[in-house]
């Protein structure tokens, strides 16, 4: 059976299907958790980032019926950033999913 | 010997087409989406800076490409209907008068692309404007609105290369996706990216349409698809087809679509394993049947594998397998034709037969730029090409059957009434065609607009029926000799002398200029070599190595004596 974090990650990983559907052959980026989104070793550029964060809402919102908001500026400039990797975006959407069904 | 052709359809083919995007908002990701896709035909796509528009309209040396998009939301480019969504004031004519401005600057632009698609104005699915009032005349957003996409369609129908593309549609089938605010604010991207995609897939079917690479023909199985249940077992008068029934009225509303598709000169053709007597039983008897046996071009009913019949009746109506399209309810026959007949596209086709209808709508692969009387007229030219083989296997000798057929060839210089149906046979010709050049109308005219080169057209007809514009023969003439550049005849007046016809218009038009030699370059592709064979016994002197053909001037080509040719 498969836990919330597996479906997060299922949904992250079809918004990574989406976003390389338009982003260029070359920067097309894998999916994997540890894809680095944020920082100078992010591995989007920044409207593909956008475009990612955007995309990954939909699919949250889409599977769970809940609304994350990735793009606000409080979850953008997060000391403890969340963008770190994929692998810590599907950690704290997770983690805000459980405490909203809480 | 300096060979002046620049058009090579197999280069054309694999080439990528330069496309620039030009728009009042961010469209990288349509850039993208257009960049990526894997259908043909591919797309390079460029991004000119966004909110710029009028900008890069303007610029007297923006570069040339094949393909250019303009698409902008109308309360950025248009100042007074801004102030109109802002219910700040409503001045109907000042908003025309911006419209006639931005019209008359992509009409500035459109020689600098191939093509240029507009997609029409839309304002967010989620703005209501005034509500109740927004329809009313005048005064209502949405009624402005539409006024104004119509001021741009009438701005812009005479330029020949200008499509306005329907952006609602797109909406439409993006949902509740369509508009996010959020993209918009982060990215200045307006449209969410479900539209882009819609987009293009409407783009690639405009271009494939404008290369001639729409599909003609659909091969319909009959059980289950072009009626309920299976005939063989029911009788005819039990199949499910009208009546109080959903199905059955599912089957004529589908049968109704079809016949609507054969106006637009689609042809429709019959693949099914059944017994041919009962089968055909059912299409003349059935009370409710919309489609009769004269809306068909031909059929093939018997117990034989369908891919083969399929190729077999392709064949039969000289159709190229990639003009065609093949429904069936069976996915075992779908996955048999898929794997047998690549070429051949094969929808996807749904269980549920109410569904049948909407699914033939949704395919946008019978998309074409123009439609002309001949295309309305297709199947029944195909009915009386099929009475002309039954005259030609009562007659022995070629000459004297020609000569029963009592044919008229109209002969005359291109111009603009028939200047769509001319590209579109030029574009769709794969068999008699010299060099498969393929071109768009604007091409067309700027290759034509040229003191040394001539275009004719000709028109066929016999007793049986007018097969309309059906030749294409053009002329330039090139360090004092004459060359045949383009030589295309459709395949449905093909082995009637029309090709010696047209040499002859050719070799008359030379020696009125008193050159000394005509020549003609074979490209050859897949599919030309009938026209490498009628070229060899032409009697042109061949030189086979290189493919090209000559005529010395001081020799006459005489017109082929059962055609009555028509000079305009």
């Amino acid at each position: 059976m498969s836990t919330l974090h597996d479906e997060v990650l299922h949904a992250v990983f079809s918004a990574v299907d989406e976003i390389n559907q338009f982003i260029p052959k070359e920067k097309r980026i894998a999916k994997s958790k540890d894809v680095v989104l944020s920082g100078s070793a992010g591995e989007l550029d920044s409207l593909g980032f956008i475009n990612f964060l955007v995309t990954t809402e939909q699919k949250i919102e889409d599977k769970f019926g809940k609304t994350v908001s990735l793009t606000d500026i409080q979850t953008m400039s997060q000391a403890n950033t969340p963008f770190r990797n994929i692998g810590t975006l599907v950690d704290y959407i997770s983690s805000f999913l459980q405490n909203s069904n809480g | 010997m300096i060979i002046s052709l620049r058009f090579y359809k197999t280069a054309m083919d694999r080439q990528k087409k330069s496309c620039i995007l030009i728009s009042s908002f961010n469209v990288s990701n349509l850039a993208g989406y257009l960049s990526n896709d894997e259908d043909f035909p591919f797309i390079d796509a460029s991004v000119a800076p966004f909110g710029q528009v009028f900008q890069v309209l303007m610029q007297k040396e923006m570069p040339r490409h094949d393909i250019a998009v303009v698409w902008t939301h109308p309360e950025g480019i248009i100042k007074s209907f801004c102030d109109c969504m802002n219910f700040e004031k409503t001045d109907v004519d000042a908003i025309f008068k911006e419209v006639d401005v931005f019209a008359s600057l992509l009409l500035g632009i459109r020689d600098k692309a191939n093509v240029l698609f507009v997609p029409s104005w839309v304002v967010p699915s989620n703005y209501r404007g005034l509500g109740l009032l927004d329809m009313k005349a005048d005064v209502g957003i949405a009624n402005i609105l539409m006024q104004m996409n119509i001021r741009l369609a009438e701005n812009l129908k005479s330029a020949h290369n200008v499509y306005i593309l329907d952006t609602q549609k797109w909406l439409c089938n993006a949902g509740k996706n369509a508009f996010n605010p959020k993209l918009w604010y982060m990215s200045k991207t307006i449209l969410g990216n479900e539209v882009f995609k819609h987009a293009t897939r409407e783009l690639k079917s405009a271009l494939n349409a404008m290369m001639g690479r729409s599909r003609k023909l659909i091969v319909l199985d009959l059980d289950d698809t072009l009626w309920g249940g299976i005939v063989g077992d029911l009788g005819w008068q039990n199949i499910k087809l009208g009546g109080h029934d959903p199905v059955g009225e599912a089957h004529v509303d589908f049968q109704k679509t079809l016949k609507a598709l054969t106006y637009r000169g689609i042809l429709l053709g019959i693949v099914s394993k059944n017994e041919e007597s009962v089968a055909l039983e059912a299409i003349h008897n059935h009370p409710e049947m919309v489609l009769r046996m004269n809306d068909f071009a031909g059929y093939r009913i018997n117990w034989e594998d369908k891919a083969k019949n399929i190729v077999d009746l392709a064949s039969h109506l000289n159709l190229g397998l990639q003009s065609v399209i093949f429904v069936d309810d069976n996915p075992v026959e779908r996955a048999r034709v898929r794997e047998a007949v690549p070429e051949v596209f094969v929808p996807e086709w749904p269980e549920d037969k109410m569904l049948y209808k909407s699914a033939l709508l949704n395919l946008n692969c019978f998309d074409t730029p123009a439609i002309s009387s001949e295309d309305k007229n297709r199947t029944k030219m195909y009915l009386s090409e099929q009475k002309r083989i039954d005259a030609k296997s009562e007659i022995s000798s070629l000459d004297d059957w020609l000569k029963t057929l009592e044919m008229k060839i109209n002969v005359k210089k291109l111009n603009d009434s028939d200047l769509q149906r001319t590209v579109q046979l030029l574009n769709k010709t794969n068999q008699m065609n010299l060099t498969t050049r393929r071109m768009t109308e604007s091409e067309l005219l700027e290759w034509i607009n040229h003191k040394d080169r001539q275009v004719w057209i000709l028109r066929v007809s016999d007793k049986f029926g007018d097969s309309g514009l059906t030749g294409i023969i053009s002329f330039e003439v090139f360090n004092g000799k004459g060359q045949i550049v383009d030589f295309v005849l459709s395949c449905r007046v093909m082995g009637r002398k029309v090709e010696e016809t047209m040499l002859g218009i050719a070799i008359q038009h030379a020696q009125s200029l008193h050159l000394e030699e005509v020549f003609a370059k074979y490209i050859p592709t897949d599919k030309n070599k009938p026209c490498l064979d009628f070229w060899k016994k032409s009697g042109f002197e061949c030189n086979e190595r290189e493919n090209v053909f000559y005529w010395k001037l001081s020799n006459s080509y005489p017109l082929p004596s059962s055609v009555d040719v028509i000079q305009e």
